[in-house]
């Protein structure tokens, strides 16, 4: 697991470095990404992947809205480098092949696969973002 | 202040955002604070293409800019000095506003040494973490290497998005099964797929979602449509190399 999180690592490393992400950030989100391999790669063992894919992104976001501010940065410029390890690139890919490759059911299913990753991360990252808008409104008004 | 001044800055600043990554409201919303600044409102409506601004002056005058966004890429640093900027800009002044603004706008980014390592070691992290051997990490991050020259040699051309990518992956898919015919790697899929995370819009379908869900039917629209293009035109142009040989 360990070298799990040392390939996520140094995948999402260099992912910063290609979107231009500068200084101590770099090494934050690369964290971040590890990290959100991480407890992927554990869900897997005991939940469906759509679980598994919205717990991980679920900590990520949590993960990037505390190190953000920390670094006094936007929540993306941590946010996104970790997403990489997770986001359904090979799904996409394979989807697309399998229609080429005139299999129509597999494609169908590498699809709705593909379509249900996309969503249960983008629900792991709109789960956290809302609540800390709430608070942020919160905290607004009773100023 | 000439609000034509400060409609021209504040818009360029969302420019920046849009060009390099940003969403959509954060851009609005960095556009407003510049207005907010100088005392002007500044309403925007901005889309993935491009960018509408209207401000409004003592006069009850309403002056409006309209900005294409012609390419994209993702640049998280431009993201996070303009939104510095924004955050700070109280203690700026006009001059220094647009200076930096007119910096954050020419930025290169990392060298050429250090992309070069990020996009051969990215594959070939990628390779690894789909179960790659070391040899079929130093396969997939020689394609790594590959995939940055071809990027470079034509990011001066304006050639669309969806060729780009799917020679991209023609040259990914071809020098895959050539390291794989001549043993050179163990496993031609982990190859491939690991040096096809450089391509793939895995980013843009999600960020696609995450839009909807958020509100903003027309960026995540784009996003979606977009994203299925290039992961289209890369399953075209790994197929065509797979078919030949």
């Amino acid at each position: 697991m360990i070298t799990q999180f040392m390939y996520a690592w140094l995948a999402t490393y260099c992912f910063s470095i290609i979107f231009n992400v500068k200084g101590n950030k770099l090494i934050f989100s690369a964290f971040g990404g590890g990290i959100a391999w991480i407890f992927y790669y554990i869900s897997t063992s005991h939940y469906s992947s759509g679980i598994s894919f919205f717990i991980a992104t679920f900590v990520l976001t949590i993960y990037s809205e505390i190190v953000s501010r920390y670094l006094k940065t936007v929540v993306t410029s941590i946010l996104i480098p970790g997403l990489i390890p997770l986001v359904p690139g090979s799904g996409i890919y394979h989807t697309m092949l399998s229609i080429i490759e005139k299999k129509p059911m597999e494609a169908f299913f590498k699809g709705i696969d593909t379509l249900n990753i996309a969503g249960a991360i983008a629900l792991g990252i709109i789960v956290i973002s809302s609540t800390v808008k709430i608070f942020k409104d919160i905290k607004k008004r009773s100023n | 202040m000439n609000k034509t001044i400060i409609l021209e800055m504040a818009t360029k600043a969302g420019k920046i955002m849009l060009e390099n990554g940003a969403e959509t409201d954060m851009v609005e919303e960095t556009i407003k604070i510049i207005g907010n600044n100088f005392g002007f409102e500044i309403n925007s409506y901005a889309t993935l293409t491009g960018i509408i601004s209207t401000i409004k002056g003592e006069d009850n005058n309403f002056i409006t800019n309209t900005l294409r966004i012609s390419k994209r890429t993702m640049d998280l640093n431009k993201i996070h000095e303009i939104h510095k900027l924004g955050k700070n800009i109280k203690k700026y002044n006009l001059e220094t506003i647009k200076n930096k603004i007119e910096l954050i706008e020419n930025d290169k980014g990392y060298g050429f040494k250090t992309n070069l390592f990020a996009y051969a070691f990215a594959a070939g992290s990628f390779t690894l973490l789909f179960g790659g051997l070391p040899k079929d990490f130093l396969g997939s991050s020689v394609i790594g290497v590959v995939i940055y020259l071809y990027f470079k040699s034509l990011s001066s051309f304006d050639i669309n998005k969806f060729f780009i990518n799917g020679l991209g992956s023609s040259i990914i898919t071809f020098f895959g099964l050539f390291m794989y015919k001549f043993s050179l790697i163990s496993s031609m899929d982990t190859v491939i797929i690991g040096s096809m995370m450089l391509l793939v819009p895995g980013m843009a379908i999600t960020n696609a979602v995450r839009d909807i869900i958020n509100g903003d039917l027309m960026a995540g629209m784009a996003r979606g449509l977009e994203a299925f293009f290039i992961a289209t035109s890369l399953a075209v142009g790994s197929g065509f190399i797979l078919t030949i040989f």
